[in-house]
């Protein structure tokens, strides 16, 4: 029998803690950082941020090493479609007069700016989300082949 | 790929949690297998076959 590692659930509990606690510090401070520096401000989310995406990719890590290969396969589905019909929802919805209004007055509420100028908001976002996605095509495509290329090394001496 | 993995396992009246305890799968696993929509991989072929104490190609057929 192959032997696969048992899940752990104080560590996935730690990363688990990892992943919400950033992310809800930086919704509580919201009144504070109002009042920082917008340098300051861009640390501290960048900081939550990191240590959100870090947690949330060990727990990537140790949930698929706990994962036989049919939950795996299953996974691999899920992410693939996920990811493909996820993006392109975005995409559509832009075109959605209501989802941009939203976009906007969130931004709008968030700010505190009642005046906001909604095609700059909109552009940013549009910006944001391609940058993005095309990251992601990019990573993905330097990842393919470097893993490639892994995978294609000699076969080691007996 | 055809596979006759019920039948073995219900020759030595295994339930699928038994099969999937012996291989270290999930049931949901063998399930899917024993169904048809799931090819295991090689490794895990080898464990099935070892767990009947058979050969893989005895338990697994390539449908035409």
């Amino acid at each position: 029998m192959t032997p696969r590692p048992q899940p752990r659930p104080r560590l996935y509990l730690l990363f688990l803690a990892f992943c919400i606690i950033p992310g809800l510090s930086v919704i509580a401070a919201i009144p504070w950082l109002k009042t920082q520096p917008d340098n300051l401000v861009f640390l501290l989310t960048g900081i939550a941020a990191a240590i959100t995406i870090l947690a949330s990719l060990v727990l990537a890590i140790l949930h698929d090493r706990s994962m036989g290969e049919w939950e795996r396969s299953n996974s691999r589905f899920s992410v693939f479609w996920g990811d493909a019909i996820g993006t392109s929802l975005v995409a559509l919805l832009l075109a959605v007069p209501v989802f941009r209004d939203w976009v906007v007055s969130i931004v709008a509420a968030f700010s505190g700016t009642a005046n906001i100028d909604a095609q700059s908001v909109i552009l940013a976002f549009v910006g944001g989300f391609i940058t993005v996605v095309m990251a992601r095509v990019l990573c993905m495509a330097v990842i393919s082949m470097g893993w490639t290329a892994w995978k294609s090394r000699p076969a080691r001496e007996a | 790929m055809k596979n006759r993995i019920r039948v073995l396992r219900a020759e030595r009246r295994w339930s699928q949690a038994d099969l999937a305890a012996r291989v270290g799968v999930s049931r949901n696993s063998i399930i899917s297998i024993e169904n048809g929509h799931f090819d295991p991989s090689l490794t895990l072929a080898f464990d099935i076959a070892a767990a009947f104490e058979m050969k893989i190609e005895d338990i697994f057929e390539r449908e035409p």
